[in-house]
């Protein structure tokens, strides 16, 4: 297959699923209410948190805020219904005329996936954002800052929807993929550092986090959020780059080992 | 000559299944066993370019296990295949640009987006030049009269309406063979002979290869011009449609409307398929007693009100080989 083919699949498959999330008006608006609810409960629960506590780390409540405000964000914006959905292709036999089609499914998936999460980024990074910034009532990391966690959470799309992709096809082997994206979920609570920094975390379990991909997810964003030096946000960059890279590759992997099982009759 | 453009040759395929272990001691150490399923064995035959070939035979024939193996999707325990040149389960990416499928109740379709953006899509899946898909798609509508349904999500539409559009997402490409599994599984009376007619259409437009397994002789009768029966995955008679039923021609169905409420019949070559209020239906087997005999007979024996004589639909052919071949077994 040419580059360029793969590159049309995945523009246009983005196309589509940027075009598609755009048209759901009410799931965007039901997803900024949550993200207001989510963002307004534990804005409260870090201002009852005691300042001396986190100062030693260099941090304010409002830096915790805005951290929060941008993991939030990359959550809300990612389609994770979006497993269920390949489960079910998978479980309907669908699959079968996916697959046997000139451009590998993976590259179809990838653009979807990445289409829906710009689409919502798009239309909710402004009013979430600006909504953090509210409850936070200061600390604001300059638009430069804002611009570049922006920029990461696109990059991290592709982590999000690669990892998805692999859970849904995970049920080719082990049938029904819930209880591993159940996993998935809490490592990506955990080791991405949905609630607080990574920094906070006891040393030991940091380092672990930092070996997997994900705070590249969430984390590595977020990281824009918090004061600090550039050569940390650059670090951080680095890391996310690197497990696009791996987890793209995985993901390509996964797509062959689908075919392959299927041919040899052993799904599932 | 024309060229075979699907070529099998001793193909067969075993499935490992799990079989639950008898309650006793065993069951504690293991809760089943494996043992091996023979889906096809050794089938043979070759597809020349632009046939429309049926691939019959009952539930577990092995009728969907040889197709999806033609197309890419199962790869076998024994023999080869080619289709297009390509052997299905090595080049599937390269065979799906020649291949079209159509498998009833699955759909090509995304089922949120207007069949218009699925449509899109594809082209750039199958990397079609824009002019080309653009006028390729315009052909597609007006065969199969999708210009009204292409605006609306795949999702809205009646199952004879989406398959229809499943049917257009499979030409898209214009792939020289089309790959059809109970194409018309679900569907209406109406949308069948539709399809069917759309089917016909397009082999005559499109000189596409067509290979179909239906349970419906309806659908081979009006689409294919050759029969393939198979039963418990081997190959029990390859016939052009027309010479099948030529040989079973032998076979006619007499219907009688009688004055008599309750007609009673009993002959040699003479098999009684329904017996009801002033009705009798008969096979008669021309070859053991003359029709005409038949006809002789009912007439002096009955007040016939109304009598038809019909050739064996295919459906009865079928049945009877399947008799006839299988009963040595």
């Amino acid at each position: 297959m040419r580059p360029g083919h793969g590159i049309a699949v995945l523009a246009e498959s983005a196309r589509l699923g940027l075009k598609h999330t755009l048209g759901e008006r009410l799931l965007l608006l039901g997803s900024f209410l949550l993200y207001g609810a989510v963002m307004l409960t534990y804005s409260a629960v870090f201002r009852a948190v005691g300042t001396s506590s986190i100062a030693g780390f260099g941090l304010s409540q409002a830096n915790l805020i805005w951290y929060m405000g941008v993991t939030e964000l990359v959550l809300f914006c990612t389609p994770t219904f979006q497993f269920r959905e390949f489960q079910h292709e998978i479980h309907s036999g669908d699959i079968d005329l996916l697959l046997v089609r000139p451009c590998p499914l993976w590259i179809v998936k990838l653009g979807d996936g990445t289409g829906r999460f710009w689409a919502r980024l798009l239309v909710l990074s402004v009013p979430c954002l600006t909504l953090t910034g509210i409850v936070a009532g200061g600390g604001f990391p300059g638009i430069g800052r804002m611009a570049g966690a922006l920029l990461c959470a696109g990059l991290a799309s592709p982590l999000l929807t690669a990892s998805l992709f692999m859970l849904g096809a995970s049920c080719l082997w082990v049938r029904h993929a819930d209880p591993i994206y159940w996993i998935w979920h809490k490592c990506l609570f955990l080791l991405g550092g949905l609630l607080w920094p990574l920094a906070l975390y006891p040393a030991a379990v940091r380092h672990f986090a930092w070996a997997t991909p994900f705070p590249a997810m969430i984390a590595a964003p977020a990281q824009w959020g918090l004061p600090g030096g550039e050569w940390w946000l650059a670090a951080a960059l680095l890391h996310q780059l690197f497990w696009v890279a791996a987890i793209l590759l995985v993901m390509a992997k996964a797509g062959n080992a689908m075919l392959r099982t299927i041919q040899g009759g052993d799904a599932a | 000559m024309p060229e075979n453009i699907i070529v099998a040759e001793r193909l067969g395929r075993d499935f490992t299944m799990r079989r639950p272990v008898k309650p006793g001691w065993r069951g504690w150490l293991a809760k089943s066993v494996k043992h091996t399923v023979e889906a096809v064995a050794e089938l043979s035959f070759t597809i020349e370019a632009g046939a429309k070939v049926a691939f019959i035979g009952p539930n577990g024939a092995g009728k969907s296990t040889t197709l999806r193996m033609l197309c890419g999707l199962l790869r076998p325990t024994s023999g080869m295949a080619q289709v297009c040149g390509l052997v299905p389960w090595k080049e599937t990416r390269r065979l799906a640009q020649s291949i079209g499928l159509v498998f009833g109740q699955r759909s090509h379709l995304w089922p949120s987006l207007p069949v218009r953006d699925s449509y899109d899509l594809l082209a750039k899946i199958y990397d079609l030049e824009p002019e080309a898909y653009r006028a390729q798609r315009a052909r597609l509508a007006a065969v199969f009269g999708l210009d009204e349904l292409l605006a609306q999500p795949a999702r809205t539409l009646s199952l004879g309406q989406r398959t229809r559009c499943d049917l257009g997402a499979a030409l898209l490409h214009q792939p020289p063979v089309l790959f059809l599994d109970e194409p018309t599984i679900g569907l209406d009376v109406v949308a069948k002979a539709l399809l069917r007619d759309h089917l016909n259409l397009l082999a005559h437009e499109f000189n596409t290869t067509i290979l179909l397994t239906s349970h419906d002789t309806d659908d081979i009768e009006r689409i294919c011009d050759r029969v393939i029966l198979i039963d418990r995955g081997r190959k029990l008679l390859d016939t052009s449609l027309g010479e099948l039923q030529r040989d079973y021609n032998r076979f006619k169905t007499l219907r009688l409307a009688t004055a008599g409420e309750a007609p009673a019949y009993a002959r040699g070559g003479v098999t009684v398929v329904e017996q009801g209020l002033h009705r009798l239906v008969l096979t008669v087997d021309t070859c053991a007693v003359a029709l005409e005999q038949v006809i002789a007979d009912c007439l002096g024996r009955f007040s016939v009100q109304d009598i038809a004589i019909e050739g064996m639909p295919l459906e009865e052919i079928v049945k009877n080989i399947y008799a006839t071949r299988l009963e040595p077994q």
